[in-house]
C-alpha cells in the first residue's frame, strides 16, 4: 500500500518536472524578438518637466502607504507611527487624520466611490473607515477581515462592497465589507504577499500579487485559482502593477531590478536595470499611457523608465530617505511619493 | 578522514531523509554538510554525527500511520503542484512580437492624453503649478 503511493508521489514529481521543462521551452519557443527592438522605430523621450510642487508634511514617523482618491486631489497616507492621513493635495491641508490602535499601518486604500477609506498592517486586520465631515472618522469603523499574520496591501475591486488584501501569511483574500464575510481565499505563494494590483478592465476580475518567494503570480477572483505565475526575480518582488492596456505586469523588486511580464506571451519581455542602481525599488507604478514606469528607490530616488526602449529617461531627487510608496494620480496629471523622511511629495 | 567519514554519514542521513520526506530537516543536514567543509573541531562533528544518527532512528521507530499521514500529504502536495503545472502548460501563448505590438499600439493611442509624458500645454492648466497671487476686483 504504502509502495503503491510513493510510487504515485514520484510520477508525480516526474511529471511535474516534465511539465516545468515543457513551459520553460514553450515560452522559449516565442521569445522571438525583444521589446526594445520592435520600439527602436519609436521616438526617445527627450524632455521631461516633472518637477516637486508639494511637500504634505505631518506625519511624525516613516510614511509606509499612500492612495490617490477618485476625485484626483485627495491623497491618505498611512504611517509608522499608527496614523492615516487625508490630504488635499492641492491646498496641502489635512482633511481628517485618524489615529489606529497599532503602528506600522502598511497599507491604506480609497474606496472608488471616495467615501471609505481601508487600511491595515501589524494589527492583522483590515478596518474600513467611512469618512465624514461632521463627525469622528473612527466612530463608525468597522473591522472587515483578519489574517493570520501582518496585512501588507489592500485594494478595493471596482466596488465598495468587497475588499482584497495580500498578507504576510502567504495568502490574498477578498472580503465582503458589510457582513466581514470571506468571500475567496488565494493560496498558492510560499512566502510573504508583498503587493497586489487589479487588472485594469471595468469587467475584469484578475489580479496580481508579487511576493517573498520571488514569484509573480496572476489570479482568477471567481474561482481563487492561480491562472500563470512568472519567475525571475532574484529576490522579495515588493511591487506589482498592471500596464494600463491591461495586458502586461511591471514589478519592483530587493534586487534592484523592474521587470515587464507579458501574460499573453507568458513571459519576461523586459527588464529595467542599470549597473550603477543597486538598491531596491519598493514601488512602482505606470503613466497613463504606460509609456513611461515610474520606481522609487531605497536609494531615495525615483527612476523614470521608457517602459518600450528600456532606458531610463530621468531621476527625481528630492527625499531624503527610501521611497516606500508612489502612485500616478487617477488622471495622470501628478505623481504622488511617499517617504522614510516623513513627508508626501507631488510632482507634476 | 574523519571529516570524509562524516561527510558519508550526513550524505547517507541526507538520503534516508529525503525518501521519508522531510524537507526542512534536510535543509538542516544541508547546512551541517557545508559546515564540515570548514575547520570545526572534532567534538562538534561527532556531535553532529550523532545527532543525525539519532533523527534517522527516531524517524524510523515512528509508528506506520504517522508515516502514512506525512506520505499522504505529500502526495496532496504534489498532486496540487503538478495540477498547477497542468493548468498552467495548457494556456495559450502569442510570440513575443504581437504581444508587444498591442502594448505599443496602446501607448502610441493614449500618448497624448499622458500629462506627465508630454507636458502642459502652459503651466496655467497644471492643477500643480506653483500657486500664484491673485488680484481682488
Amino acid at each position: 500500500m504504502e509502495n503503491e503511493k510513493d510510487c504515485t508521489v514520484e510520477s508525480l514529481t516526474k511529471e511535474a518536472e516534465t511539465l516545468k521543462k515543457k513551459l520553460e521551452d514553450e515560452r522559449q519557443k516565442l521569445n522571438d524578438v525583444t521589446l526594445a527592438t520592435v520600439a527602436d522605430r519609436l521616438d526617445i523621450i527627450n524632455y521631461m518637466n516633472i518637477k516637486p510642487r508639494r511637500t504634505l508634511k505631518g506625519h511624525q514617523a516613516k510614511v509606509l502607504c499612500s492612495d490617490w482618491s477618485p476625485d484626483k486631489r485627495h491623497i491618505v497616507s498611512s504611517s509608522q507611527d499608527g496614523k492615516m492621513i487625508i490630504w488635499d493635495a492641492f491646498t496641502t491641508n489635512k482633511e481628517h487624520a485618524v489615529t489606529m490602535p497599532t503602528t506600522w499601518v502598511m497599507a491604506c486604500a480609497y474606496a472608488p466611490s471616495g467615501n471609505l477609506v481601508a487600511c491595515g498592517g501589524l494589527d492583522n486586520k483590515v478596518t474600513v473607515y467611512p469618512l465624514s465631515l461632521d463627525e469622528d472618522v473612527t466612530l463608525k469603523k468597522k473591522t472587515v477581515g483578519t489574517h493570520t499574520s501582518y496585512m501588507s496591501c489592500c485594494i478595493f475591486p471596482n466596488s465598495d462592497q468587497q475588499i482584497l488584501t495580500g498578507s504576510g501569511d502567504s495568502t490574498c483574500a477578498l472580503w465582503d465589507v458589510e457582513s466581514g464575510q470571506l468571500l475567496q481565499s488565494f493560496h498558492g505563494h510560499s512566502a510573504d504577499v508583498m503587493s497586489i494590483d487589479l487588472a485594469p478592465s471595468e469587467t475584469g476580475n484578475t489580479f496580481v500579487s508579487g511576493s517573498c518567494d520571488k514569484m509573480v503570480l496572476i489570479w482568477d477572483m471567481r474561482s481563487g485559482q492561480c491562472v500563470q505565475s512568472f519567475e525571475g526575480h532574484e529576490s522579495d518582488v515588493n511591487s506589482v502593477k498592471f500596464h494600463p492596456s491591461g495586458d502586461a505586469v511591471a514589478t519592483g523588486s530587493d534586487d534592484a531590478t523592474c521587470r515587464l511580464f507579458d501574460l499573453r506571451a507568458d513571459k519576461e519581455v523586459a527588464i529595467y536595470n542599470k549597473e550603477s542602481i543597486i538598491f531596491g525599488v519598493n514601488s512602482v507604478d505606470f503613466s497613463v499611457s504606460g509609456r513611461l514606469l515610474f520606481a522609487g528607490y531605497n536609494d531615495y530616488t525615483v527612476n523614470v523608465w521608457d517602459t518600450l526602449k528600456c532606458v531610463r529617461v530621468c531621476l527625481l531627487y528630492g527625499h531624503e530617505n527610501r521611497v516606500s510608496c508612489l502612485q500616478v494620480s487617477p488622471d495622470g496629471t501628478a505623481l504622488s511619493t511617499g517617504s522614510w523622511d516623513y513627508t508626501l511629495r507631488v510632482w507634476a | 578522514m574523519k571529516v570524509c567519514l562524516i561527510r558519508i554519514a550526513c550524505a547517507i542521513q541526507v538520503y534516508v531523509l529525503s525518501y521519508l520526506g522531510k524537507e526542512s530537516q534536510l535543509c538542516y543536514f544541508k547546512c551541517y554538510i557545508c559546515g564540515t567543509n570548514t575547520s570545526r573541531s572534532g567534538a562538534v562533528s561527532r556531535a553532529l554525527f550523532v545527532a543525525s544518527v539519532l533523527i534517522k532512528f527516531f524517524t524510523i521507530g515512528l509508528s506506520d500511520t504517522a508515516l502514512m499521514d506525512m506520505v499522504v500529504s505529500n502526495l496532496q502536495q504534489q498532486r496540487l503542484v503538478t495540477e498547477q503545472l497542468r493548468r498552467e502548460a495548457a494556456i495559450k501563448r502569442m510570440p513575443v512580437s504581437l504581444a508587444v505590438k498591442d502594448i505599443i499600439r496602446y501607448i502610441t493611442e493614449h500618448e497624448q492624453d499622458d500629462c506627465l509624458l508630454v507636458g502642459f500645454s502652459s503651466q496655467r492648466v497644471n492643477p500643480f503649478r506653483e500657486k500664484t497671487p491673485c488680484t481682488v476686483l
